[in-house]
């Protein structure tokens, strides 16, 4: 008997005609692992919150969800409670108490256990998860990995059978998220607990998981092995979708059809991807691969030595942006060796930090945890001032913006529009007076020309009327960034722009910001997505041990490196040096093709 | 460095410390406030070390003297005159009053010190909820609460900068701003909670009974100290009872006794005033005896 069964279920929220969820089939296994995914506002989250009795959002529901024999809704309460654990997005907001120690009991607490069975329970969990020395802190000393980690172990004290995932890993760096899922692969294969994980950002889950099942539009459109459900997304109409796919497959699904002998491209890149039953979805396997196809039809060899072939006919297009970049002399801005630290008697987190920032660019600055990242902004910024070194900038007039990591908190009233007027200059006090009052009679007159035309272009047009928690990640970051651009700001600084998004509203994004620095904005971004720095920036910088180690172009930066590195280039590195895109290893390959 | 007082039962080192500031606040005596900023001094050395010392001379000291010389300096009510400054006399009650308050305030604080180092809020929660594990929860949420909040205050300064810049510096307009920060802190708060409720919910919270888990063990050394604490206390709270803790000051001050009453009671009172100090020595002699043995 399957340990969750959900049957035909529909739901819609409170005066909203659309279904949230339609037509709900799912079953799933004891000890099954289960990948839940699709473009954010899915409805991923609502299934879930369907699935854990008692926290299911108020609507009209049809259908029925059955946990090992039982409906939700007539489980016992704290039944119910133990054997269903969920665990949510933020890991601030769902750590309950103080310390540590205090969160893995409270659970146990609540279902009224007798203190000596908690103690047994709580030491039995620690050790599993080896979080022995997290134990005797409090919750506020944790970074956020360690949060979700003693979530996770709280949840675990209560021995579940199954485990809801709702994003856990989207507030996370790419390295403690990877953590969170090796664990949870533990408690699947070790412990047999059953494991439904949501996520927009698959690419480390998706050849872990046992099965992957797609949303669309409240839909679940898809349940598959990884590799079927790889060409289930390739295959698809949807644009969200097909952006989805992990970048290996994306490179297998590619070079599949440009290597198929056909003379239009597009009816055989249709018929490669329709007659494959399989996609592989990890670098292990499409590697080999890869090389194997570029020798067979392009007649490449396969060395890692011979990068001076390649390079000889690298793209006009990256040499001119070489050129650009080399010539550091139209710089804005200039870190002249600055040194920072937070406290008199602590160690420097910025130490002899030179830099120099070219106008009119996309800089990425890379770099693990605790480099001092987020650091470097605020002293850009100005929020913080170093205690020795310059930072000069070349023009007179120059306007800093800064979007921290959490654009949550640049909102400040009911709706964006709100908001956006408020850093345009405020309500007069009349409107103010008047909106206090309810009479906001005037309130669609009052849109300035200028706050229209920054409204249009980044799109935002639907969402200025909405309670800013109401939007989803991408929504907030747009509208903070509509909120900065109001400033007129010639340099932006942006702390982990693509934290949470999915890939397609990354593209927007990223898009977004490129065609901002084509009109004159400098953008500097720090981040852990090397994808994104790859894909979008003039220049990446790698922030190491508090300073700036190289300032070089993304194809220089990442290629050579075997993990630091973006995906395409761990596949196609050996073949193609310095391509580092999905887009680069295609055009490429056409190039290749065309010699041949 | 941890002090051997973070190792006992947290109601065993609750008491003296709880005995030392209650005492400390109801004793208005002269050899009372004395021995308990001396003890008060030296106990927070002993737990906190330098922090101790800044605490001391950051806080403490100006207090201290602010209130001697604001007693001093305005207080009318007493006969003795010492001198004169132009035509307002300064008189030794006054003067008197003054040194035993500020003693009694600066001893509170020290004290205060010394009792958050040992009785950290988990081991106050502890104790509390003992009487109910509700409220304990709420108090335990809030501490949370608290530093969580100061995080979020921060970043939302770094937010309000990234877009204001520092443009803005006239009162009025810093005025509106600190209030637009309350603002954004407030419903970005509220939001957090209503998730903090669902994870608190989805664990079984309001399912009915709730218990408390007892991480600590009420040991030998424990039972101990308690009943040290109280031998010592209930002398103490009789002597108090009885007046000896009380003085006159006005309008003139009484003579300091020394009968053999009155110097029982002050040595009972300072015996368990430097209660956590011996046990605090104790344990580093032993500890010390212990490594010169290995």
């Amino acid at each position: 008997m399957a340990l969750l069964h959900i049957q035909g279920l529909n739901f819609s929220y409170p005066n909203e005609t659309a279904f949230a969820l339609a037509d709900i089939n799912l079953e799933v296994q004891r000890g099954e692992f289960l990948l839940l995914c699709g473009p954010s506002g899915c409805g991923k989250t609502t299934l879930l919150r369907h699935i854990k009795p008692f926290l299911e959002p108020l609507g009209k529901k049809s259908g029925t969800v059955v946990f090992s024999g039982v409906e939700t809704d007539r489980l016992e309460e704290r039944e119910a409670a133990a054997k269903i654990g969920l665990i949510m997005q933020k890991p601030e907001s769902q750590i309950v108490t103080e310390t540590v120690r205090h969160e893995l009991a409270f659970g146990l607490e609540c279902l009224g256990l007798e203190p000596p069975f908690i103690a047994k329970r709580i030491a039995e969990t620690v050790s599993y998860f080896g979080i022995e020395e997290l134990y005797n802190k409090k919750n506020n000393e944790l970074s956020g990995g360690e949060k979700q980690l003693v979530s996770i172990a709280a949840i675990t004290t209560m021995r579940p059978e199954l485990i809801l995932l709702d994003e856990p890993a989207s507030q996370l760096d790419p390295i403690a998220a990877r953590n969170l899922y090796d664990l949870l692969m533990r408690m699947n294969t070790e412990l047999g607990i059953t494991v439904i994980l949501s996520e927009h950002r698959i690419e480390d889950v998706f050849s872990v998981a046992g099965r992957v099942a797609v949303m669309n539009q409240g839909k679940l459109i898809c349940q598959k092995t990884p590799k079927q459900a790889a060409v289930f997304m390739a295959g698809s109409d949807d644009e969200k979708i097909r952006a989805m796919l992990p970048i290996p497959a994306k490179i297998y699904k590619d070079i599949s059809s440009l290597a198929t002998p056909s003379e239009d491209e597009k009816r055989s890149s249709m018929k490669a991807s329709t007659s494959l039953t399989e996609i592989p979805v990890t670098v292990r396997d499409v590697k080999p691969w890869f090389e194997t196809m570029a020798n067979e039809h392009l007649s490449l060899p396969i060395n890692n030595n011979k990068i001076s072939v390649s390079a000889g006919s690298v793209t006009k297009g990256t040499k001119s942006i070489k050129d650009k970049f080399k010539s550091r002399q139209d710089y804005l801005i200039e870190l002249d060796s600055l040194y920072f630290r937070f406290e008199k008697n602590t160690e420097d987190v910025i130490r002899n930090l030179s830099l120099k920032i070219n106008k009119g660019e996309i800089l990425s600055i890379v770099g693990g945890n605790g480099a001092g990242k987020t650091t470097l902004l605020r002293l850009i910024c100005g929020i913080i001032k170093p205690y020795s070194g310059k930072i000069k900038f070349s023009e007179n007039r120059h306007n800093i913006a800064y979007l921290p990591q959490n654009p949550q908190s640049m909102f400040a009233y009911d709706t964006v529009l709100e908001d956006l007027q408020n850093v345009e200059g405020g309500l007069t006090g009349a409107q103010r007076f008047l909106k206090s009052t309810g009479l906001t009679a005037a309130k669609d007159n009052i849109i300035s020309p200028e706050l229209q035309s920054i409204i249009d272009k980044l799109g935002i047009q639907a969402i200025i009327n909405k309670h800013p928690f109401d939007l989803s990640f991408g929504e907030l970051q747009r509208a903070a960034l509509a909120m900065l651009l109001l400033k007129t700001p010639n340099v932006l600084l942006l702390d982990e722009p693509t934290k949470g998004l999915d890939t397609f509203t990354k593209k927007k994004i990223a898009e977004l910001l490129k065609s901002l620095c084509a009109e004159g904005l400098t953008v500097v971004a720090v981040t852990h997505d090397i994808e994104f720095a790859a894909e979008y920036s003039q220049s990446c910088a790698m922030l190491f041990d508090g300073r700036i180690l190289n300032v070089e172009t993304p194809e220089k930066f990442f290629s050579g490196n075997m993990s630091y590195t973006t995906v395409a280039h761990r596949i196609a590195g050996n073949i193609f040096s310095e391509t580092i895109t999905c887009e680069e290893v295609k055009t490429k390959w056409k190039e290749y093709a065309i010699k041949n | 460095m941890k002090n051997v007082l973070n190792n006992y039962h947290p109601f065993a080192a609750f008491l003296p410390f709880a005995a030392a500031i209650v005492f400390s606040m109801l004793s208005f005596h002269p050899v009372y406030s004395a021995i308990s900023l001396l003890c008060s001094i030296v106990t927070a050395l002993k737990i906190n070390g330098t922090k101790a010392l800044q605490l001391t001379l950051r806080f403490c000291l100006p207090i201290f003297l602010l209130t001697v010389l604001i007693n001093t300096a305005f207080n009318k009510n007493g006969m003795t005159v010492l001198f004169y400054v132009g035509d307002r006399p300064i008189l030794y009650e006054g003067l008197l009053f003054g040194l035993c308050s500020a003693a009694a305030l600066s001893s509170v604080l020290l004290w205060f010190s010394c009792y958050s180092t040992i009785i950290d809020s988990e081991k106050f929660l502890f104790l509390t909820s003992r009487i109910s594990p509700t409220a304990a929860l709420l108090v335990s949420m809030t501490l949370g609460q608290i530093t969580l909040m100061r995080k979020k205050i921060e970043e939302i300064d770094d937010a309000q900068t990234g877009i204001y810049g520092e443009e803005r510096k006239e009162f009025k307009q810093k005025l509106r701003l600190a209030m637009l920060k309350i603002s954004v802190l407030l419903s970005w708060s509220m939001e957090d909670s209503v998730q903090t409720a669902d994870s608190m919910h989805s664990r079984g919270y309001g399912t009915g009974r709730m218990t408390k888990m007892n991480p600590y063990v009420f040991s030998k050394k424990d039972y101990w100290l308690l009943s040290t604490t109280v031998l010592l206390l209930t002398p103490t709270l009789l002597f108090i009872m009885a007046g000896k803790a009380t003085f006159v000051f006005y309008p003139i001050t009484e003579s300091v006794q020394f009968d053999a009453i009155s110097i029982a009671a002050y040595l009972f009172y300072f015996i368990l005033l430097a209660l956590p100090l011996l046990v605090e020595m104790k344990g580093a002699v032993k500890w010390h005896y212990y490594i010169s043995k290995v």
